[in-house]
């Protein structure tokens, strides 16, 4: 018999017995509405994290700062008497110990040092706050207090228009620029000047004036933010020192070497921790509710298995009778020369039939839960919470092609005994007449 | 031509052995009507489906226009039931729920025929037996003797050396059962085939060009049946 005629009569075979096939169906259902689901959280986690990650991809760089409670508990220890001692308050140690922690909080070059010694770190730039005043646009009167963040090479910010600044005369703004009257679209900002206006040491005005270079795309929250590159951070850090100031970073840009592994990455998190800092990092959040997200995808996966484990059972059990009430056909087909073989693939596919439908289903009803339900209602609620990026489900079509594939393979396997027992009957005893 | 030589077929040969067929030497001449004709348990159905190649003989040889069925691998005999043999029951054992075209079609699929051959040979079968205009009804919504029609033109559809029908009038009134065994032996002429109708019943017997007579497994004369 061609496969192709084979497939037909299986899937008739199966549509004449509906009703039959109806419970191991449903329990397939059931299972594959939970693997869909389960699957399009997981790849929902997945994508916001990859939205994000492409708005502002810098997996290469850890921001590290002094962690003084671990510090300052230490020396408590040290200190620690059975009793507590006087001590004479004209000491005012209270004093001395709040400047003591004050300074826990800078980074020394001994630090930075001790951090670019740690393996993996390719290089250490101490971060310095700067304190903008305001900002104006070309073209308008507007004083703006945006956000500031230092803008390093090694990172990858995901543009919407222009390109990522490249010198020190040059700054990439947020989406949430293109939101001002004046703007429109993000074309018009690229180019646009800009004038950044500090206090300075000796405490007068002072304007750095510089050209966006770009807008970088929203990413999970939308706030004003400028990015400066890093050299002109420092010109601007050095220009605020007062008489007598030198510059006390508190926190510091760790650059890793490319391309390590989720593992390496976590190693030197731990490395870094261990010689007395605190790490700053989004790529650690990332993986941190990628697990997360992995655990809950697999234990709602593993429900589904169990419910696809049971409804097994109902398809063998099905076949079973199926085989048993079509035996005179069976005789037939053998007589008029159907191989053993043929016959178990023919009862073997209606089998996979009964997991094609349940998958079909199960898949079909998740997906319109989904994109009609859940996912709008999801955006809604992230965009009231002020977060562009909502979390959504997501099924890649792979995917639900590789549910479709299993739960008819599977439920092909679960087929073969009694599609054995079919192939095996003996078409004399399968046709005698009672 | 269908040969027999010493056939022997035994059931149970280790506890309760049956001899079901004891010895039988036959020599059939083909393009003819056979009766094998028998009471019940004299062997006729056993013989029948030894002939058919649906069963292994104890013993003997069992020759097909030349070939030798007892020597065949399980594969050559599906084959040769596909190719050589066409089949009428008594309880017509047709697919209920499929349509009177996929039913005469079937052992053409099995045999892997293209669209277009089982098309033209379905057609041309269904107008022979007159169901050109129930090609696409259920065949569970037919009448008795239209669901032997169906097979008759299953059985001949592959164009086969040898048609057994088993009790073909069995489960048909007698007017129906007439027309049934007017049409199967006025296709046995037409498309110049063998046809072995295996019955108890000795008016359709006496129909046939020959006659063999089984009791107690063995051919006797068909007074002593």
């Amino acid at each position: 018999m061609k496969f192709k005629d084979l497939i037909k009569l299986a899937n008739r075979q199966l549509f004449n017995r509906k009703w039959q096939a109806l419970l191991p169906i449903l329990s397939l259902v059931v299972g594959a509405t939970t693997m869909t689901f389960a699957l399009g959280a997981g790849f929902g986690v997945q994508s916001l994290f990859e939205k994000q990650l492409a708005a502002e991809r810098a997996p290469r760089l850890l921001e590290i700062a002094p962690d003084p409670s671990s510090e300052t508990e230490s020396e408590k220890d040290r200190s620690e008497e059975p009793v507590p001692k006087y001590t004479d308050p004209s000491e005012n140690k209270q004093a001395q110990e709040i400047t003591a922690t004050l300074e826990d909080l800078l980074l020394s070059d001994t630090d930075l040092k001790k951090a670019a010694k740690v393996s993996y770190v390719e290089e250490v730039s101490p971060m310095h706050s700067i304190n903008m005043k305001y900002v104006t646009l070309e073209g308008t009167e507007e004083k703006y207090t945006p956000g500031t963040e230092p803008l390093f090479d090694s990172m990858e910010l995901k543009m919407l228009a222009g390109e990522q600044a490249d010198s020190s005369g040059k700054v990439v703004v947020t989406e949430a620029f293109v939101e001002l009257e004046t703007v429109g679209s993000p074309q018009n900002l690229v180019g646009k000047g800009m004038t950044l206006t500090y206090i300075n040491g000796s405490g007068e005005e002072e304007q750095k004036e510089v050209t966006i270079s770009g807008v970088r795309a929203a990413g999970i929250a939308s706030t004003a933010r400028i990015f400066i590159p890093y050299d002109l951070t420092v010109t601007i850090a050095k220009a605020q020192l007062q008489e007598g100031e030198s510059l006390q970073p508190r926190r510091a840009a760790v650059r890793l070497q490319p391309d390590l592994n989720p593992d390496q990455r976590e190693q030197v998190r731990d490395d870094l921790k261990a010689t007395g800092f605190r790490v700053l990092d989004f790529a650690q959040d990332r993986d941190t509710v990628q697990r997360v997200g992995l655990y809950l995808t697999l234990a709602m996966a593993a429900f589904a298995g169990v419910v696809i484990f049971a409804a097994l059972f109902g398809v063998a059990n099905t076949m079973s009778m199926s085989v048993y009430e079509r035996i005179r056909q069976i005789g037939l087909m053998k007589a008029l020369g159907m191989s053993g073989g043929t016959v178990f693939l023919l009862f073997a596919m209606e089998g996979a039939f009964i997991g094609f439908w349940g998958a079909v289903i199960g898949i079909g009803i998740a997906y319109s839960i989904s994109a009609f339900l859940l996912n709008p209602w999801l955006a809604e609620f992230f965009s009231d919470k002020g977060v562009d990026a909502a979390f959504q489900f997501v099924f890649p079509p792979e995917w639900i092609l590789a549910i479709i594939v299993g739960l008819m393979a599977i439920a092909f396997l679960a087929s073969t005994l009694p599609a054995r027992r079919a192939a095996k009957a003996n078409p004399i005893e399968a046709l005698r007449y009672e | 031509m269908i040969e027999t030589v010493n056939l022997t077929k035994t059931y149970n040969p280790k506890r309760t052995p049956y001899t079901a067929i004891n010895n039988v030497s036959l020599s059939l001449e083909g393009g003819e009507s056979i009766a094998i004709m028998g009471k019940s348990g004299s062997g006729k159905s056993t013989l029948m489906h030894l002939l058919a190649g649906l069963d292994s003989p104890s013993s003997g040889e069992i020759y097909v226009n030349g070939t030798n069925l007892a020597a065949m691998s399980n594969r050559e005999l599906n084959t040769f039931r596909n190719h050589s043999v066409g089949f009428v029951f008594q309880a017509f054992y047709l697919m209920p729920y499929d349509t009177v075209f996929e039913n005469v079609a079937l052992p053409l699929r099995i045999r892997k025929s293209s669209e277009k051959e089982i098309e033209t040979q379905v057609t041309e079968m269904l107008e022979s037996v007159g169901l050109s205009d129930k090609r696409y009804v259920d065949t569970i919504d037919l009448s008795g003797g239209q669901k032997q029609r169906v097979s008759i033109a299953r059985a001949l559809v592959t164009n086969p050396q040898v048609v057994f029908a088993d009790e073909p009038t069995g489960n048909l009134d007698s007017e129906t059962g007439e027309e049934i065994e007017n049409l199967l032996f006025r296709m046995q002429k037409d498309y110049k085939a063998t046809i072995i109708v295996v019955t108890h019943d000795k008016d359709l017997a006496e129909k046939c060009d020959e006659i063999v007579a089984l009791k107690d497994g063995q051919v006797v004369d068909k007074d002593d049946v």
